[in-house]
């Protein structure tokens, strides 16, 4: 009984534990602004997130609302980005915990070619070597609009996660 | 001869303790089920991942949708229910997938999908902070009307998270109790909003 309890009640649960930690951002590790990591074999570095001047029609936007885009530049390591960035997820907390995730905004500026998101960089076929820039856009409350800031997430490196601090 | 005497009362035994618990004991999928929040049409209602207040509840016979540029009506041997709501994240951008309209006899009626992809209807996504208009219309049958409840929740099968369950009982009507059906409702209608 002794062996065999502990025994069945991790055959049951390692199942569950596993998908837990391989789909969850948990563990913070905190970038400074201005540095670059290895993560998920290539290197990324939070450029800026900054409010969209641009917009076509605003007037569906809530009033109290304020669009940003979060800019990263990555260097590609490992070409195997379908695996190492499988479920990338970049999104925005601010300090008491609350996460945005990317919005679809409705009168945002097109995008720049050569511009990805996170999920399309990972099926893009980036060769080693290769820098892209990587943009997501948001829509966040007007009165937190300067304090969240970007985290990064990644099947092959989850359930760590990196929390990059905005430039000065 | 007395052990094996012995083994046969501790098998009988172990089979009516076992057979007593599971008719006596909640089931699994009980256990595990949805974990409901009562509320009240007018109030907040606070669920794990999202809060809601239910503003208004209309019925009619007819409903004007629009999508994609085109408008059509949509009409039903049955009445039309259009709830107008308040949606806002608690902790992190999530959908509010899933709307059940259940009548006072434990009918259950999904959201409507006669209405086709119409912005502002289900599923709705939401952002902490950022409090969204929403609205959920439902197809039901008159008799499923006063004493009904909304369901409410993130996942189409919630389990161990937050059920919203709002019992539906401030909307126009006669003096007979009856509810006020109108002839037609057009979505694309302005929400009224609580406190305006």
């Amino acid at each position: 009984m002794i062996v065999l309890i502990p025994l069945t009640l991790f055959e049951t649960s390692y199942d569950s534990v596993r998908e837990l930690l391989s789909g969850n951002d948990l563990w913070p590790k905190d970038v400074a602004a201005g540095e670059t990591v290895r993560f998920g074999g290539s290197n990324w570095q939070f450029v800026s997130l900054k409010p969209v001047e641009v917009l076509k029609t605003a007037s569906s936007l809530p009033s109290s609302s304020v669009p940003l885009t979060a800019r990263f530049l990555v260097e590609i390591g490992n070409p195997d980005l379908q695996n190492l960035w499988l479920g990338c997820s970049i999104r925005l907390v601010d300090p008491v915990g609350r996460l945005w995730q990317p919005a679809s905004i409705p009168g945002m500026p097109s995008v720049a070619e050569g511009i990805k998101s996170c999920g399309a960089a990972a099926f893009s076929g980036a060769q080693s070597g290769e820098r892209m820039v990587i943009e997501e856009s948001f829509l966040v409350p007007r009165e937190v609009a300067t304090e969240v800031r970007p985290t990064l997430g990644v099947g092959s490196e989850r359930p760590s996660y990196l929390r990059f601090a905005r430039p000065l | 001869m007395k052990r094996r005497f012995g083994n046969i009362i501790a098998l009988c035994l172990a089979v009516a303790l076992l057979y007593g618990m599971q008719h006596s004991k909640p089931h699994y999928m009980d256990l595990t089920g949805p974990i409901p929040v009562y509320g009240k049409m007018h109030e907040t209602v606070r669920a794990r991942l999202f809060n809601v207040t239910v503003d208004d509840v209309a019925f009619a016979r007819e409903l004007t949708v629009e999508g994609f540029g085109t408008s059509k009506t949509l009409t039903t041997s049955g009445v039309w229910v259009v709830v107008s709501a308040q949606l806002e994240a608690t902790t992190a951008s999530n959908v509010v997938a899933q709307a059940s309209w259940v009548g006072p006899t434990g009918l259950q009626y999904d959201s409507s999908d006669r209405t086709g992809y119409v912005p502002g209807l289900p599923p709705h996504a939401i952002d902490p902070g950022l409090p969204k208009p929403a609205r959920f219309v439902f197809e039901t049958l008159p008799d499923q009307v006063s004493g009904a409840t909304l369901i409410l929740s993130n996942q189409l099968f919630p389990r161990l998270d937050s059920q919203v369950r709002i019992a539906i009982d401030r909307f126009k009507k006669f003096n007979d109790g009856q509810p006020l059906i109108l002839d037609s409702f057009d979505i694309r209608r302005p929400m009224a909003v609580s406190g305006n």
